[in-house]
């Protein structure tokens, strides 16, 4: 492979290699001290200095994170509200920018104006609030998914992207008998493949870390989402002295603030970490040509 | 809006018909209309709320109607509002001129790596950095770029530079939040110009090669056009964006020093956080930026429609 | 625009939705029974009516922070018993309890025990007719012993909750207000400095410092050093060199008392000036960290401990016995942490800036006005958690053996439940009940421990100290946005020598007048004069 590149391309590989690895120091850097920082014990996590690893070790902040059992109610919720959410979201999504897509939908600068219109102007919480309520959705599991269920943003992208699928590929398809419904789900969707997988990951990455929302719909503790349940954590270790103050305890704390912190940054975003790889196979390009030879 | 021009003069019946032609269509978006109906159009009364003094008692539709006077306290309680809607301009357009293409640029050298692992490998690195939150990244960079004990101080002096005060010297504030902005969203960026770049038709690049052109001549006349659509639309979300500027990032790195180069309109109306239930300043800050926002996308989305691409509307 | 049949009824669907969300948000609201006055006489009375019927309990909407998981905590059922009260207890977010908080509160969940961080908070809500006025009569009135042990504190505490000449929240009290910030130096530095004990003039300070930056007091070979840094990211006005400023007897953050009697901003006083003065020489010569611009609390501890600086004037007393000390005797183990007195200044001056003993407050929903029986019961729990030792207890520590033990009378929690935010998730012991831990003279020996007592007593007895002098409510400083900002600026300015201290500092205060604090100034000082 390499000696069938010119010259120039060869140089530019080189260089290409030599940066990504530039860079992805730069990436790995922060991430490693601050999973430094949470196996830190309270006087190393103040030492100044580089952090790559924890020169005193101590498991302290996880201990004191997965201590109460509501962090299993919180990743239980999280993954049923993760799962479910971007499986339904997605779904919808798909549907609704196919039809945007199609010049002839009658009245497409309407319904297109209708969605775009709701990005720039909004109720405020306040009505969204009581409407939540007014549904029925307070305290209830569903509440993390219903409402937030399209994102504008992702729509566009489903359409525009949409828009570029080649018209003969239809026709073709239409001219054997199909419906849009059946063209939507056997022709357009495999060759949108890598689309989809991205907005797939944005759903579920927004619905992984979403928690203003479990914060004012959600009064049953047994309800709560990860991120609210660590956010918690975070803030009661925060106003750390205040909190030994009023305890009136000499420090004999064995975490820090700033050790809590990291903890609780690790363990939201590990998951995501450990399932992209699997999404990593949409983004390579000839996932189109294996469809097109059908 | 040339469609419904055509159509104006139809009767209503054909408009039906036409509905129930493609009625498969609208079975697919119907969800999608009924939930904005709900969850958008239900609440959108709230907006109220950016001429009314909120009165929890009487709520929303009770409440005392003012005109205009929180847009007033908005421009004019502080000799500083267009300083600060200055900062916002500023930042943001820092933000899009280099922050803007940079994704894109590393996505197309992520294309071009062959080491397949290697790829897959650094490509998931690259976007550590987007999980990482202000508020730790604020302690970080505060050490990283200090001036006295960072290592970024460290290789200027080295080279023999002066050490040069990033965050705390306001010449140098914006550019710092530009880039360490840059650096936390690059790799996340790259991922929907990376399922463009893999939607382009391979067919493609075999026919040029065939042609004898070179990977720098089809990435020139096959990859950029083909990614075009998306870039568009992605770039007019980014002008959307332009009165957000980024309030987290700078509610962490931001202070007193800095205000001057730094303060933005979110910012200022967080801090100044005044008496009232702020409920009402708030929503009328938040329209007066929908309403620019709008302004700026109607704008870009003419643009782009007459250099041939597909637009927002 | 013409619309087919199809958008039409959209449209007609969305209408209608909308006019329903309308009328649900004029309507009463969706918890009800806050609002409506629970009187016992609206008790079910049983037929048989020989003996005296107990009373239906009162229903309480409760709201503080700190608040318990469930709704069945000892704490609460201890509650419920001993004053004959239903609680409904409402739960809001520490992180973001403002927008939380509003929230409910514009859907009609007004608590009936209204906890309030801030004067600013009970001007909102009583301007909003939220809150039942309290008159401070009917308060000594209700609560005579804990009323008396605020007049014994500092009876200006009457006023911090007095909005246009009405009262509408009992004042809390911090008993540790009034022990100042002091400074505290690295022993091993001092000593190669050649001082045994701690400066006590400004003068002794500025020499002590200038050695710090200058002699290597760390004996690394390294011109690493500095004598002081300070909080110039996140209290720039207030806590940063506040060991300098007390020296000249101000605070550029806080309203102090001028020649005349009258209260004045004391960034615009000339005591203020000279002690600019002489924190632009230091910074010139060095003596002052370049960094402090981006120094917040975290920063400055961690400065102190990993020996780039020698002195630290951020803490007090508790600060340093429980959480400054130990951090720093983490990475020095052998040295000591030397906390000194405030310093005395080319005046004389020699009080320590201190917080004051304002505290929170707790109000009471302005549902209770129409429901006197609630507002006596409440009254009569609040006296009781401040006065009372056994319900003081229950409420802020739990039950004894199970959650404390008396240790030489003091309750000393047990290991899990020693940060009280989780104590109080999980028994209901902490301040969502317990409205006056640690904030009630009758209770405070039941604060500290023997050894923090003593610490106490060692570094802050007879230490004087002093406090901004704008306890009271002052809806004038919210019209005016620019001076905070101003001030900031400027402070930053005049230490980097980018203003000079002479004709710059005079037009500083021509501008802060015009900005709006010569007005502010003079309706701060007809309040205060009408306070006394």
């Amino acid at each position: 492979m390499f000696s069938r590149m010119t010259n120039g391309e060869k140089w530019f590989q080189i260089f290409a290699v030599l940066f990504m690895i530039g860079i992805s120091i730069l990436f790995v850097y922060p991430f490693l001290h601050v999973l430094a920082i949470s196996l830190s014990t309270p006087a190393e996590a103040i030492r100044a200095g580089v952090h790559l690893y924890p020169q005193e070790f101590s498991f302290e902040a996880y201990r004191k994170a997965v201590a109460s059992s509501q962090i299993w109610y919180g990743f239980r919720n999280t993954i049923f509200r993760t799962v479910v959410g971007t499986a339904l979201s997605v779904f919808v999504m798909v549907m609704a920018a196919y039809p945007l897509s199609k010049k002839y939908l009658p009245d497409r600068r309407f319904f297109t104006l209708f969605i775009v219109f709701t990005m720039f102007f909004s109720g405020g919480l306040i009505p969204t609030y009581l409407l939540v309520k007014g549904l029925g959705l307070y305290d209830s599991l569903w509440v993390y998914i219903i409402p937030s269920m399209f994102s504008t943003f992702s729509l566009l992208i489903l359409r525009n992207f949409f828009i570029g699928i080649p018209q003969e590929l239809e026709d073709s398809a239409r001219m054997d008998g199909a419906n849009d419904i059946r063209i939507l789900f056997s022709v357009v969707l495999p060759l949108s493949a890598p689309i989809i997988a991205t907005i797939t990951l944005w759903a579920a990455v927004s619905y992984w870390n979403e928690w203003f929302q479990a914060l004012i719909y959600v009064q049953d503790q047994t309800k709560i989402v990860l991120q609210i349940y660590l956010r918690r954590l975070v803030v009661e270790n925060q106003d750390m002295e205040l909190r030994m103050l009023m305890s009136q305890q000499p420090g004999q704390e064995t975490v820090t603030p700033e050790t809590v912190k990291a903890a609780v940054l690790m363990i939201i975003t590990a998951p995501i970490i450990i399932v992209y790889p699997f999404l990593q196979k949409y983004f390579v390009n000839g996932v189109m040509i294996g469809s097109l030879k059908e | 809006m040339a469609s419904l021009a055509r159509s104006g003069k139809l009767h209503a019946e054909s408009r039906w018909k036409r509905y129930k032609k493609h009625k498969y269509l609208f079975v697919l978006l119907l969800p999608a209309l009924f939930w904005y109906s709900v969850f958008h159009y239900g609440p959108l009364y709230g907006v109220q709320l950016a001429f009314k003094d909120f009165r929890v008692l009487e709520g929303i539709n009770g409440s005392p109607w003012v005109g205009w006077k929180h847009f007033e306290t908005m421009f004019t309680s502080t000799s500083q509002f267009w300083r600060v809607f200055r900062n916002t301009i500023v930042i943001s357009l820092y933000h899009i001129i280099f922050g803007f293409p940079a994704p894109i640029i590393l996505a197309l050298i992520f294309n071009e790596i062959r080491g397949k692992i290697f790829k897959r490998v650094t490509q998931s690195i690259s976007y550590l950095p987007h999980f990482l939150s202000w508020v730790i990244l604020a302690g970080l960079f505060g050490t990283i770029l200090s001036p006295s004990t960072g290592i970024v101080n460290y290789i200027l002096t080295a080279l023999g530079f002066d050490s040069i005060y990033f965050l705390g010297d306001p010449h140098y504030f914006r550019f710092t939040l530009v880039a360490t902005s840059i650096w936390k969203e690059i790799g996340w960026g790259t991922i929907i110009y990376l399922a463009a770049l893999a939607s382009v038709n391979p067919n493609l690049y075999e026919a040029a090669g065939i042609d004898g052109a070179g990977r720098w001549k089809q990435t020139l006349h096959i990859t950029l056009p083909s990614i075009l659509p998306v870039v568009s639309i992605m770039f007019i979300f980014k002008i959307s964006g332009i009165l957000d500027a980024g309030f987290d990032q700078i509610l962490n790195l931001y202070h007193p020093a800095v205000y001057g180069v730094a303060d933005i309109l979110d910012t200022y109306v967080f801090r100044v956080g005044l008496s009232q239930m702020q409920y009402s300043l708030t929503t009328a800050v938040g329209l007066f930026k929908n309403v620019i926002a709008l302004l700026m996308v109607l704008g870009t989305d003419y643009v782009i429609k007459k250099s041939g691409q597909e637009g927002l509307f | 625009m013409k619309t087919g049949n199809k958008v039409k009824s959209l449209i007609a669907a969305v209408v209608l939705l909308m006019l329903l969300s309308a009328c649900s948000s004029g309507s009463k609201g969706n918890t009800n029974s806050e609002a409506s006055p629970s009187g016992s006489a609206s008790a079910p009375a049983s037929s048989s009516a020989s003996s005296p019927q107990p009373e239906k309990p009162i229903d309480l909407l409760w709201l503080s922070f700190d608040p318990p998981e469930t709704d069945d905590t000892p704490v609460q059922k201890f509650l419920e018993e001993r004053f004959n009260v239903k609680i409904e207890n409402m739960r809001v977010d520490r992180t973001s309890w403002k927008e939380h908080l509003n929230i409910r509160l514009a859907t009609k969940e007004v608590p009936d025990l209204f906890f309030m961080f801030s004067g600013e908070e009970v001007l909102e809500y009583s301007n909003q007719g939220l809150l039942s006025e309290l008159p401070v009569d009917l308060i000594k009135e209700k609560m005579p012993k804990y009323a008396a042990s605020v007049d014994e504190l500092d009876p200006s505490l009457w006023n911090n909750a007095v909005v246009d000449g009405k009262n509408y929240a009992i004042p809390l009290y911090w008993l540790d207000g009034i022990t100042p910030f002091l400074p505290a130096y690295n022993g091993d530095w001092l000593k190669a400095a050649g001082y045994d004990a701690p400066p006590e003039t400004l003068e002794e300070y500025e020499k002590l410092l200038y050695a710090y930056t200058k002699d290597d007091p760390d004996k690394n070979g390294k011109a690493d050093t500095y004598g002081l840094t300070g909080r110039g990211k996140d209290s720039i006005a207030t806590l940063a060199f506040n060991s300098v400023y007390s020296a000249f007897g101000t605070s550029p953050g806080a309203w102090v008392k001028a020649d005349d009697g009258s209260l004045a901003y004391g960034m615009t006083t000339e005591r203020t000036r000279e002690a600019l003065k002489m924190l632009n020489k230091w910074y010139k010569d060095g003596v002052i960290d370049k960094e402090f611009l981006t120094t917040d609390y975290a920063k400055q501890r961690q400065d102190l401990a990993n020996r780039r600086s020698g002195v630290v004037d951020v803490g007090m007393w508790n600060s340093y016995a429980i959480a400054i000390e130990p951090e720093f005797k983490g990475q020095n183990p052998n040295t000591e942490l030397v906390v000194g007195k405030p310093l005395v200044g080319p005046y004389g001056d020699k009080a320590g800036l201190s917080w004051g003993v304002k505290n929170n407050f707790v109000g009471m929903g302005a549902q209770v006005a129409k429901d006197p029986k609630k507002m006596d019961k409440l009254f009569e729990i609040l006296e009781a958690l401040a006065t009372d030792e056994e319900v003081y207890k229950m409420t802020y520590f739990g039950v004894e053996g199970e959650h404390y033990d008396l240790v030489d009378g003091v309750p000393t929690p047990k290991e899990q439940y020693v940060n009280v935010t989780e104590r109080g998730a999980k028994v209901g012991a902490s301040s969502y009940y317990g409205i006056f831990g640690t904030k009630s003279s009758y209770m405070s020996k039941f604060d500290l421990p023997a050894k923090q007592a003593e610490f106490k007593k060692r570094v802050t007895e007879g230490v004087p100290a002093f406090n901004n002098l704008l306890t009271f409510i002052a809806p004038e400083a919210a019209q005016y946005p620019d001076l905070n900002r101003i001030r900031d600026e400027y402070l930053i300015k005049f230490i980097i020598g980018e203003v000079n201290l002479d004709q710059g500092f005079d037009d500083f205060v021509k501008l802060w007048k015009s900005s709006g604090g010569e007005a502010l100034t003079k309706a701060v000082n007809d309040r205060y004069a009408a306070l006394k």
